[in-house]
């Protein structure tokens, strides 16, 4: 073999392995960029809320703990505090900031709770009314202590969480994903032994912008 | 011979150990980006009082917009820290830590509190707990992480109240 043979061969031996290590790299931290943004725990599932009965916990996987800290930084054990989280409406469609959702839920077993309304960002949604989210304490209740929440994009309608969409936006004029929070505070024993049985609200659109 | 198996296989390896490396070093950094932050506002064990969320809020992701937080960075690799808040009457209230890792390792809140105040020593090991004054004592599992006091504001009409109490808390080097 000639020295030029030889240099060629070594040359693309050594790229070889660049390219190895490149897609190497593309491959575990998409994956893992993937895995961290798949939202706050979704081992349980009970309508359209998700959730992780390990999340705050130190038997949670690193998979769970990993999506946490993206989704849900200092978040309680389950004992505490339950965190259920919404992507999709009842029909599996994504939240979007551009359509007007009925949620209808029951009394819950817990001290208190609050449903929020978070942005793709997974912080709170800027509205003119400065309204993130409804709770115990501010719901105005039915006869059978039930309620009704209306999350729409200018928070109208009884219980209303605005979604900030107006449309007047260039890279906003078909709305964005957004996510709802549903957070039981020291739920009963009850409760959060069994978290896929508890009825939850209901997400139903009512139509879009 | 064909050296293209090889290198696929050494791919999907090296693939999986970069994936696995960064699903379990996430909490960890994102953590130390948390506390260091907190440390430039504040320093560590001390109370950093954060202004009610809002849509402006980007300290800590999906904060609750109907709780007031007291936060401290904590570092007890030297010293041990006392913690002390006055516990509102009718709402909730909560003292909760996390390690370096995200975990929740000690939570209590109002209703599991028999006084008006809360006073807790938090440690690295149980070597230092001798001559504390008799508060509870936590072990940290790890040197670092964060105090975290949530308050819900039951009414707006309590809203400074509860404000003026939370604002009393501490987070004290012995």
């Amino acid at each position: 073999m000639g020295t030029g043979c030889l240099r060629g061969v070594i040359l693309r031996f050594l790229l070889t392995c660049v390219g190895t290590l490149v897609v190497a790299l593309l491959i575990g931290l998409g994956t893992a960029y993937w895995v961290i943004n798949s939202g706050l725990g979704n081992a349980l599932q009970n309508g359209a809320w998700h959730t992780d009965p390990d999340i705050g916990s130190d038997q949670a996987n690193p998979y769970a703990r990993a999506a946490v800290a993206r989704a849900g930084l200092l978040a309680l054990n389950k004992s505490e505090t339950v965190y259920f989280t919404a992507m999709n409406d009842d029909a599996g469609e994504p939240l979007s900031t551009a359509c007007h959702y009925r949620l209808v839920g029951k009394p819950l077993d817990t001290r208190w709770w609050s449903i929020t309304a978070y942005g793709p960002d997974h912080y709170l949604i800027e509205n003119p009314a400065n309204r993130y989210s409804q709770a115990k304490n501010t719901v105005t209740r039915g006869a059978d202590n039930g309620f009704v929440i209306n999350v729409s994009p200018d928070g109208s309608g009884e219980n209303g969480i605005p979604t900030g969409f107006t449309g007047a936006r260039n890279d906003d004029n078909q709305g964005t994903r957004f996510s709802l929070t549903l957070r039981l505070y020291n739920p009963s024993e009850a409760s959060y032994s069994s978290l896929a049985g508890i009825a939850l609200p209901t997400i139903v659109k009512e139509g879009c912008s | 011979m064909k050296s293209w198996p090889y290198f696929l296989a050494a791919t999907v390896i090296l693939a999986g150990i970069i994936h696995l490396a960064t699903i379990l070093m996430w909490p960890g950094f994102v953590m130390s980006r948390l506390t260091s932050g907190i440390e430039e506002l504040v320093g560590y064990n001390a109370p950093n009082h954060a202004a009610r969320p809002t849509s402006e809020h980007r300290t800590v992701v999906r904060p609750s917009p109907d709780l007031i937080y007291t936060i401290c960075a904590f570092d007890v690799s030297k010293t041990a820290l006392k913690i002390s808040a006055p516990v509102p009457s009718d709402t909730y209230f909560s003292l909760s830590m996390f390690d370096d890792k995200t975990n929740n390792f000690f939570v209590v809140n109002d209703t599991q509190l028999d006084k008006d105040t809360l006073d807790v020593v938090l440690v690295k090991s149980s070597d230092q707990v001798s001559g504390l004054g008799g508060a509870p004592i936590v072990i940290a599992p790890s040197d670092t992480g964060v105090v975290l006091f949530r308050t819900l504001i039951s009414s707006e009409d309590r809203f400074e109240e509860l404000d003026a109490i939370r604002r009393q808390a501490t987070c004290e080097a012995m």
